[in-house]
């Protein structure tokens, strides 16, 4: 495979992995103004460095990585702003059932949540995309359960 | 994971949701799910919780991506790279002699070294710098031979310091060529003293002395300090007479001068004048 069909590949199997690098977007920022803007800059970097990707390591994971590695270097920090701060209107699961857990979890749960039990991964790959340990994965694991635990605790006493 | 054992029982239950227990964890936890209700409410909670948000998760990818989106990604530049420009085939040539073909070779350089060294050994000897610069007699003759053909010819400019100057012409030529000399007195041999002369020749300062004789024609007395051949002649006669053309040349030496009397060649009376002349300077 020449090198010019290898990045038609890459930038064609980046746009096929678009929802899912989306939602990680939005598990890691949980702010939608600049979601589409960290994504475009996470992907041009893939593209750019595709050489630099082992073969054995999957695309999707390694797009996660470069995006985590950005938003944690405050790239478009000034793009985000506090997340913190964000009134709740602004929130990614504002008006949205979909992404109502999401905005329950605890900032730095939702990501590695996302990772483990939605897309699938080990503790040890999800420590690898987050930068942390495999401890430090499977604390967050568990605070996420339990906040969701307690949402889903507290909306059924609110319906009862 | 590991030490999951002694851990809160949420998280090994969360260990267990994501299969993150060893066997032995597994087995141990699963019998106690089994036998304890209220860790089987814990896990059911838990993965109740888990399957929701999985769901809501899973949601999200139906979510419409802006075509901008994908534009960009799809226009994105690659990584500029090093263009290689075809070149063209170079046939390769690589060197597998057989033996046949070293052994020729061999035989070839072999013969080659031997007819160069039997060439260089052919030489008698080498050429040095005493040759290439060669024989000073030889010289020293060569050019008071070129000079008095040049000079033989003058008229008004036969000599640099006249004879009436016999004096001044002494003092100036021992000065300049370092040899004590007397300007002989030839008027029995009925040759007229013109002048003198200084040139350069082989290399050294040459005096030289001119004379006339009746029919015009111009005899020289040359000398310089004395020159040692290259070849010492232990019998070389003291007086000694080459021809060159139309120029008799004949040569002595002594104490401390080289001398040669030049003159025409047709003169059958050069040598007895320098021998007479020899006894007199």
């Amino acid at each position: 495979m020449s090198d010019k069909t290898r990045q038609t590949d890459i930038r064609r199997d980046l746009v096929g992995f678009l929802p899912q690098i989306r939602r990680f977007a939005m598990a890691l920022t949980r702010h939608p103004a600049g979601i589409d803007q960290l994504v475009v800059r996470a992907c041009e970097e893939a593209v750019d460095k595709s050489h630099l990707r082992r073969e054995d390591q999957r695309l999707d994971h390694w797009v996660f990585m470069l995006m985590r590695t950005l938003w944690a270097a405050g790239a478009l920090a000034k793009d985000f702003g506090d997340t913190d701060t964000l009134p709740q209107s602004t929130r990614v699961g504002a008006g949205s059932s979909g992404h109502a857990a999401l905005d329950g979890l605890p900032f730095t749960s939702a990501p590695v949540f996302l990772l483990c039990a939605v897309e699938g991964l080990s503790y040890a790959e999800a420590a690898t995309v987050m930068g942390i340990t495999p401890d430090a994965v499977a604390v967050r694991m568990l605070l996420a359960r339990r906040e969701l635990s307690a949402q889903k605790t507290h909306a059924s006493e609110r319906r009862a | 994971m590991e030490n999951l054992r002694h851990a809160p029982l949420d998280m090994r239950i969360s260990a267990l949701l994501d299969n993150e227990l060893s066997e032995p964890e597994r087995l141990e936890l699963e019998a106690l799910l089994g036998t304890d209700p209220q860790a089987r409410a814990l896990f059911d909670t838990l993965r109740a919780a888990d399957d929701e948000a999985c769901l809501a998760f899973k949601a999200m990818l139906k979510e419409p991506v802006s075509l901008d989106l994908v534009r960009s990604i799809k226009t994105a530049t690659p990584p500029r790279r090093a263009v290689r420009l075809p070149e063209e085939q170079r046939p390769r040539w690589t060197l597998r002699p057989s033996f046949s073909l070293v052994c020729a070779a061999s035989f070839l350089m072999f013969g080659l070294g031997t007819a160069a060294g039997y060439l260089v050994a052919g030489r008698p000897q080498m050429v040095t710098y005493a040759e290439l610069a060669g024989d000073p007699v030889r010289a020293w003759l060569d050019d008071v031979a070129s000079y008095y053909r040049l000079y033989s010819r003058q008229t008004r400019h036969l000599v640099e310091v006249p004879a009436t100057e016999s004096a001044h012409i002494v003092d100036w030529l021992m000065a300049t060529t370092g040899v004590s000399f007397r300007i002989p007195n030839l008027a029995a041999e009925k040759l007229d003293f013109v002048g003198a002369r200084l040139f350069s020749a082989g290399g050294r300062p040459v005096g030289q002395l001119v004379y006339r004789n009746s029919d015009g024609e111009v005899i020289a007395i040359s000398f310089t300090k004395l020159i040692t051949p290259n070849e010492p002649q232990t019998d070389a006669p003291p007086l000694r007479q080459t021809i060159r053309d139309d120029i008799g040349l004949v040569t002595w030496q002594g104490l401390q001068a080289s001398y040669v009397l030049t003159g025409p060649s047709s003169d059958a009376d050069l040598d007895t004048l320098a021998a007479r002349i020899a006894g007199i300077i």
